[in-house]
């Protein structure tokens, strides 16, 4: 995408009057857990905080991590989850999922925790109202890692990912694991060949295998669908989202068994066809009653290059086999799969397809619904953090100023906004409007001003042609 | 075990999805399990069917068949009370395997309700259901 | 007494009992079922069936009936041939094919047939077949002959619980010695596992309860104190009610498999290997 090498960082544009004023919290690379106002001060940084995500909880507390594994031996193990107060203790910790011993490092008790984990009380990780999560009590869903072989899958080491529920005293009450269920997934003949050879097989602890890959995974609670009587949405159930195979599924909390699915491709039915393909998408999550769109499934749908199918020009051996250059944000329906609401380069005002790569994150990335219907969407690979009205107006926008010295990206894997209430350690922050700069008009120091020193008419020329079809090439309707 | 295409299916006949076949005659209905089954059980040594006056709604468990290689059990394609079971498999259960249509029969019933036939499914359709 | 021996055609299994039949001179009836013995094999199954095993993949073959018993498998027939009854106990229908041969308990025959018990091991391992051992802790001195001799591929150890719980779980006794030095040569085989099942207790009143978390993990602690490791795979499984003999047993309530997530949590601080068994 078109970036230029001098931008701003920081709010870049708030308007507080359509915007749902809150803090909003990132994982700033390199620094810590970082809480931002709406113009930007950074109010608090828990420093050297991990956190894949952090998430904030009312009282000033915040959830992360003390570190992750080294990637020598794991892929994305945070070794523990914590939550961590104002001051910086931790008041709650859980590590005791697997006994690591890798060498040259301390022998240690792992959470192995990666992407995603709900606490007791709410049922996404982000505020709605109604719906607090425990702070001092409860339990914790945590997604996490386990190597295994499955020769349904692959005759390699798998880094396979299970889902745990444990209590405040940190005991494992639950588990559900992925590869349990792999004939539910609905692969092709084509996908289960190239998952045999190579499950996207990863350095990691002498290789293994990251085949599902699930980012997000979160609890339906109570839910129209449900009351409605259809089954597969109880309130318990759990839905989550596979980055490497296109799959957004929900699982029976009872049974761990797969209830609703999309994916892993989209070309089978008429419904599916009009959707289009979800590609390596994050965050996928049923919009939780109390927010506008609850009982919809809100995703961001990355593109970018994942799958597994049939070999292909831009995938010659058929793993990651479907591709696009632009993201999308979707509301759907999950009974029509009709697209309720959507933000794609179209609605942030770019000219598709020529221009659709200026709203593209291939990779982490999410979306959370506002209680005013407003959507704050990490665009994560650039860093940049945007509210959008219903209407698609662009309302906040905010770029991450942390580059990594480890990687160099201004990377934000997943923001969340939350009430101002929440911290009750500082006093309600001033919100002041920073309007849109018009970037035709502005220089930087040293640059020519603006305007022209000559200008002269040039007889018998004609008007410009405006139109798409001047260009060289086409629309994808063409 | 036999490709599909060297399995036979006969018309004139009715086909349950549990791999069990219903033939009217009159007021009765003939039971018996298809070409499909019995290829997939392989030599049977045992089957255990009910007796007469035995009743069962449609898809109950009426009888089980065994070889050496698995266990099956019989699901019946149409509800009704037994008025005759085929007392040769008793000594040679080989039959079903050599005639499933014919000599192999299992059972003969008095249905309840002979519109349960309409739900079973036609030689087409259970061969694509076997794909 | 005459010998019969079902087979099936192409089974390597059948093949080595047929050997070692042949090597000690016995005369036996072969019946291929899949061939000339198809019939034969239909009527004995008429009049036998409630005597036969049937496996996951059907009836067990080699199957021996001298008319008096019938025995199934390549360990069991073997042992039958080899001793009669007598190595009953160490013996049993096993589960595993191609190149494993199971149904092998240490602990549970007499040990005064341990000579005839190694000759049957030897046998085995001599037709290039693995062996997956089970004990329960006694006789840990047939288990060292057999780790001398390298003729265990694989030992499958079940601790039933607190030593001080053994009989009331088991119904038989330990001697704690032997039970310990089973523990301690069980890490030794190339392949080994620890297991434990969350079997009933009975109590002193006749009824029957679970064995609990914390007892669970003082056998895992036992395992720990013997060994002097806490890193051996140690599989937690869940009781079978329908499998009991014991009727007080039968009537138990299945445990979930949730219930057992408290057992492996507990089990973890002495075995931090410790896992659920999926069956």
């Amino acid at each position: 995408m078109t970036y230029p090498s001098v931008y701003p960082t920081g709010v870049t544009i708030y308007d507080p009057a359509k915007c749902w004023n809150g803090y909003t919290i990132l994982q700033a690379m390199e620094q810590g857990a970082l809480l931002i106002n709406m113009n930007g001060a950074e109010v608090q940084l828990w420093k050297g905080l991990h956190g894949f995500p952090n998430k904030l909880l009312p009282g000033g507390y915040v959830f992360g991590s003390t570190g992750q594994r080294n990637p020598s031996f794991g892929m994305q193990d945070q070794r523990d989850l914590v939550q961590v107060d104002w001051e910086g203790n931790i008041v709650w910790r859980f590590n005791r999922h697997e006994y690591i011993e890798d060498p040259g490092e301390a022998p240690q008790w792992m959470a192995r925790q990666h992407h995603d984990f709900q606490r007791e009380g709410n049922t996404v990780g982000y505020y709605v109202p109604g719906m607090e999560p425990l702070v001092d009590r409860g339990n914790t869903l945590i997604l996490c890692h386990k190597n295994l072989k499955n020769p349904k899958i692959s005759e390699k080491l798998l880094l396979d990912d299970a889902i745990i529920e444990v209590t405040w005293d940190g005991d494992i009450v639950w588990e559900w694991v992925c590869s349990d269920h792999f004939d539910q997934y609905g692969f092709s003949e084509a996908a289960k060949n190239i998952l045999a050879r190579d499950p996207n097989f990863r350095p990691s602890g002498g290789g293994m295998g990251d085949w599902m890959h699930i980012n997000s995974m979160s609890v339906l609670g109570p839910n129209k669908w449900h009351d409605a009587g259809d089954p597969r949405f109880h309130p318990d159930n759990i839905i989550w989202d596979g980055r490497e195979t296109n799959i957004i599924a929900i699982i029976d909390k009872k049974t761990g068994k797969i209830v609703w699915k999309l994916g892993p491709d989209y070309d089978s039915s008429k419904e599916l066809r009009k959707l289009g393909w979800i590609v390596g998408q994050h965050h996928a999550h049923l919009i939780p009653r109390g927010l506008p769109g609850e009982g919809n499934i809100l995703v961001f749908d990355n593109g970018g290059w994942a799958g597994y199918g049939s070999p292909n020009p831009c995938a010659p051996t058929g793993i990651k086999s479907a591709l696009r250059d632009y993201s999308r944000v979707l509301e759907i329906d999950p009974v029509s799969l009709q697209i309720v609401w959507q933000y794609t380069p179209a609605e942030a005002g770019f000219v598709m397809p020529y221009d659709s790569n200026r709203f593209y994150s291939p990779f982490i990335s999410g979306a959370q619904r506002l209680p005013n219907g407003n959507t704050l969407i990490t665009e994560g690979s650039g860093g940049r953090l945007i509210e959008v009205t219903a209407k698609h107006e662009l309302v906040w926008e905010y770029i991450s100023p942390y580059w990594g010295h480890g990687l160099n990206l201004n990377m934000v894997y997943r923001s969340y906004r939350a009430p101002y209430g929440w911290v009750p350690q500082l006093d309600r922050p001033e919100e002041i409007a920073i309007e849109r700069i018009d970037v035709t008009k502005f220089r930087v120091p040293g640059a020519a001003p603006v305007g022209r020193l000559r200008e002269t008419v040039v007889e018998g020329v004609l008007p410009y042609q405006g139109g798409d079809n001047a260009l060289c090439v086409g629309q994808a309707e063409d | 075990m036999k490709d599909l295409d060297e399995l036979y299916f006969p018309d004139g006949i009715l086909y349950y999805q549990e791999h069990t076949w219903a033939k009217r005659e009159g007021d009765l209905v003939r039971v018996g399990i298809t070409d499909f089954a019995q290829d997939q059980l392989g030599d049977i040594v045992f089957i255990e069917l009910p007796v007469s006056d035995d009743e069962f709604s449609r898809d109950d468990e009426f009888g089980i068949a065994e070889s050496a290689k698995t266990a099956s059990q019989l699901f019946i394609p149409i509800g009704g009370r037994i008025q005759a079971v085929n007392e040769e498999l008793e000594g040679s259960p080989g039959l079903v395997n050599a005639e499933p249509y014919g000599a192999g029969w299992l059972v003969l019933v008095k249905p309840y309700d002979l519109t349960e036939l309409n739900s079973l499914l036609s030689r087409d359709d259970y061969i694509a259901s076997l794909k | 007494m005459s010998i019969t021996l079902f087979t099936s055609t192409g089974c390597i299994r059948c093949k080595i009992v047929k050997r070692f039949l042949g090597e000690r001179g016995l005369a036996y009836a072969e019946k291929d079922i899949k061939a000339e013995g198809k019939e034969d094999f239909q009527k004995f199954y008429v009049a036998h069936r409630k005597s036969i095993y049937r496996g996951q993949e059907g009836v067990e073959f080699p199957l021996l009936f001298d008319g008096v018993a019938i025995r199934q498998g390549l360990a069991a027939v073997t042992a039958y041939i080899l001793a009669g009854k007598g190595l009953d106990g160490f013996v049993s229908v096993g589960t595993l094919h191609q190149e494993w041969v199971d149904g092998l308990l240490v602990s549970g025959g007499d040990p005064s047939r341990a000579e005839e018990f190694m000759e049957l091991l030897r046998y085995l391992k001599g037709n290039n077949m693995k062996i997956r051992l089970d004990t329960k802790g006694k006789n840990s001195h047939i288990l060292s002959r057999i780790l001398d001799e390298g003729l265990a591929a694989l030992v499958v150890m079940e601790v039933p619980g607190p030593g001080a719980l053994y009989r009331r779980i088991t119904g038989e006794e330990v001697d704690p010695s032997d039970l310990a030095r089973s523990i301690a040569l069980t890490p030794k085989f190339p392949q080994y596992q620890f297991q434990i099942t969350v079997a009933p207790v009975i109590e002193a009143d006749g009824t029957a309860r679970y064995l609990t978390p914390g007892e669970v993990a003082e056998t895992a602690r036992q395992i720990l104190e013997i060994t002097g490791s806490k890193k051996h795979p140690y599989l937690i499984r869940p009781f079978k009610p329908e499998s009991a003999d014991d009727p007080r047993l039968k009537g138990l309530d299945p445990m979930a498999v949730q219930a057992l997530y408290s057992y492996r949590t507990a089990a973890r601080e002495y075995q931090v290997l410790a896992d659920l068994g999926k069956e």
